[in-house]
């Protein structure tokens, strides 16, 4: 109960500097509270949050992907190269298909190897890199041929953006399995002790494989909104996406060894950044600045997520 | 039979095999110039990978390096169009040193994975690069600097030589005094550590610091042969320098390592590159073979594992059978 109340406020209070962030930008910059321009923020909120829904199952089971900027740029060659040769549909179930496929790599390094889970995707971040400029041949796939695609950035259903459609839809569906499911109540035990889960009967490392493959197939959703963004298949995108990603997870309050995430809060984390990255585009500040107030921003997340760890443990200790 | 323990050794048979292969092959191979730029290439990102041991040996990681050095970089070649090139060389030390110490305490003191640190100050470094001189390259054209990176004494490149002094220096820190001691009690069991005394947040900090200073050191190395420094240089340092430390045969999971395997990693990594350089493998598929490598370094452990699994079953099955 008393968890849930801190997780409340924690929230409420993420919320808050959203909403002051966003008026102290609209001060700054009038143009920032247009409905032109919130749906741009709404836009990127998506590309980010999505991904960072898959994110937080695997920060609960205790592992983390590096991978993933690298699954963006795979997944959307591939996407560009199917579509212009066998249509949308393919191109949709082959994109699955692989992050599917790479997800169970990851996790058979991880679980069947025995090797740590950041060295584990930093290896499979180069290996699908490579792989995805080697597919692309060094130069970019044009998708201008094929318009479907577009529906999927710029599209709208009753007047609502589809990315935003999509992102309410997979944070449903998170939500559910997260805190509903055995499936959300296992991964959550491995993180938090994952030789007592599998004492207990749970198999381990197949919830492990499990969350690979979840943050490897929502990374194909944020994959698509970008592709159909630029309308290219690129083999260089996503290089600073992890970062955004596991700044999105950490700031929103997920704690990094694992058993604990929070999904709203991602979600809220996920809002904080677009509206950081747009009010600072907005007010015609360099990328450079943009990309170190986010790596400043997560130093300062991990700090206050490191005080509350300590705090907690001593705490616990306290009361026996 | 004393049994030979082949994890150890593995490194340098293969070195020693590759060199022979390619001795005998390959006519461009055994020239002097090229092996003298293996050993600086060796050199440039093993020095790095000497702090890096350190801190693998502790059971952590540092991710950052690659943009730390472009960092000192920059602010040792900015540096020295106004000062010189003592005040400069002192100044990227000091960069360094600053952002080991940054990373230090926020790891050691508010108890932060050091991964996910060392990803936050990974980009936030190479921001700052790109924003200390606008994203352009700074010159360098001091000769006496340059000379660090492209001299050589009595036939051995500079770069090499500063290396070996550095690794001798690190192994016997590493070796035969207490703080070296500390870090491989540390990498073994942190909790044990703690309790038994040992102050092991300014023993992680200090091992942080140190890799910062070893990331300087290579900074300088690397400026000085390129003539410049630019901020978007060594993206994938990190993934190298701790690919040559697993390869050197360092547990990922800390405790063990050695700091002549590093050196002698170094190498041999510096040579697989040059190798596939001199056969045009396209820069794509030479960064694919070197992921392929460090997952086989990284597996080697298991396999290890699982082959003296499967020995004493046999044996065991083979007592039963009596």
């Amino acid at each position: 109960m008393k968890q849930k109340l801190s997780r409340q406020s924690e929230n409420i209070s993420l919320a808050g500097v959203v909403v002051v962030l966003f008026i102290v930008f609209t001060i700054l910059q009038p143009n920032m509270m247009t409905v032109f321009n919130i749906k741009n923020i709404l836009v990127q909120v998506s590309l980010t949050a999505i991904a960072a829904a898959g994110m937080t199952f695997a920060y609960t089971a205790g592992v983390f992907d590096m991978s993933i900027g690298s699954v963006l740029a795979l997944i959307s060659v591939v996407v560009a190269k199917v579509a212009t040769t066998a249509g949308v549909f393919p191109a949709i179930l082959a994109a699955f298909a692989i992050a599917a496929a790479v997800g169970i790599l990851n996790g058979l390094i991880v679980t069947k190897l025995g090797i740590q889970a950041f060295a584990a995707t930093l290896v499979s971040m180069i290996l699908i890199r490579g792989i995805a400029v080697l597919m692309a041949d060094g130069a970019d796939v044009p998708l201008y041929s094929v318009n479907a695609i577009k529906f999927i950035s710029s599209g709208t259903i009753l007047g609502i953006p589809f990315p935003i459609i999509l992102t309410a839809l997979v944070y449903a569906v998170s939500y559910f399995l997260y805190y509903k499911t055995e499936f959300g109540m296992k991964i959550r035990s491995v993180g938090s002790n994952a030789d007592a889960s599998r004492i207990s009967g749970i198999r381990t490392q197949r919830m492990i494989t499990a969350a690979f493959i979840l943050t490897a197939v929502t990374a194909v959703f944020s994959s698509l909104i970008k592709t159909a963004q630029v309308m290219f298949g690129k083999a260089t995108i996503g290089e600073d996406f992890a970062l955004d990603v596991m700044t999105t997870v950490i700031l929103g309050g997920t704690v990094i060894t694992g058993g604990k995430g929070n999904l709203t809060g991602t979600l809220i984390a996920s809002v904080l950044i677009a509206v950081i990255k747009n009010g600072l585009n907005i007010n015609n500040v360099n990328s450079y600045y943009q990309q170190l107030a986010i790596g400043v921003i997560l130093i300062f997340a991990l700090i206050f997520n490191g005080i509350k760890t300590m705090r907690n443990t001593r705490q616990i200790r306290r009361e026996g | 039979m004393k049994k030979i323990n082949l994890g150890r050794h593995a490194v340098i048979l293969i070195l020693i095999v590759l060199w022979g292969i390619m001795f005998a092959l390959n006519e461009s191979f055994r020239t002097g110039a090229n092996l003298g730029s293996i050993l600086r290439e060796a050199s440039s990102t093993g020095i790095a990978a000497l702090g890096m041991t350190f801190i693998i040996i502790m059971g952590d990681f540092d991710l950052s390096i690659g943009s730390m050095l472009a960092f000192a970089g920059m602010i040792m070649a900015g540096c020295m169009e106004n000062m010189g090139i003592v005040p400069a060389l002192i100044m990227g030390a000091a960069a360094g040193l600053v952002c080991g110490l940054i990373n230090g305490i926020i790891i050691a003191y508010f108890r932060v994975p050091a991964f996910i640190t060392t990803l936050g100050t990974y980009y936030s470094l190479r921001a700052l690069a790109y924003i200390f001189n606008d994203a352009n390259t700074i010159i360098c054209t001091d000769t006496a600097f340059l000379k660090i990176g492209t001299g050589s004494i009595a036939g051995i490149p500079i770069p090499f030589l500063i290396f070996l002094v550095l690794a001798a220096v690190l192994a016997v820190i590493l070796n035969r005094t207490t703080y070296g001691r500390h870090v491989r009690a540390m990498g073994n069991s942190e909790k044990a550590c703690r309790i038994s005394g040992i102050d092991t947040k300014k023993v992680k900090c200090a091992a942080f610091v140190l890799m910062g200073l070893c990331t300087a050191v290579s900074s300088v190395i690397v400026t000085a042969r390129q003539a410049c420094a630019s901020p978007d240089v060594a993206a994938n340092f990190h993934f190298d320098a701790i690919t040559m430390v697993v390869l050197g045969g360092t547990k990922m999971t800390g405790g063990e390592g050695s700091i002549f395997n590093t050196v002698i990693a170094a190498v041999l990594y510096a040579s697989v590159s040059n190798c596939l350089n001199l056969y045009h493998v396209d820069a794509q598929w030479q960064r694919v073979c070197m992921g392929l490598i460090l997952l086989a370094a990284f597996s080697f452990d298991f396999i290890q594992k699982h082959f003296a699994g499967l020995r004493e079953r046999s044996q065991k099955k083979t007592i039963q059978s009596i």
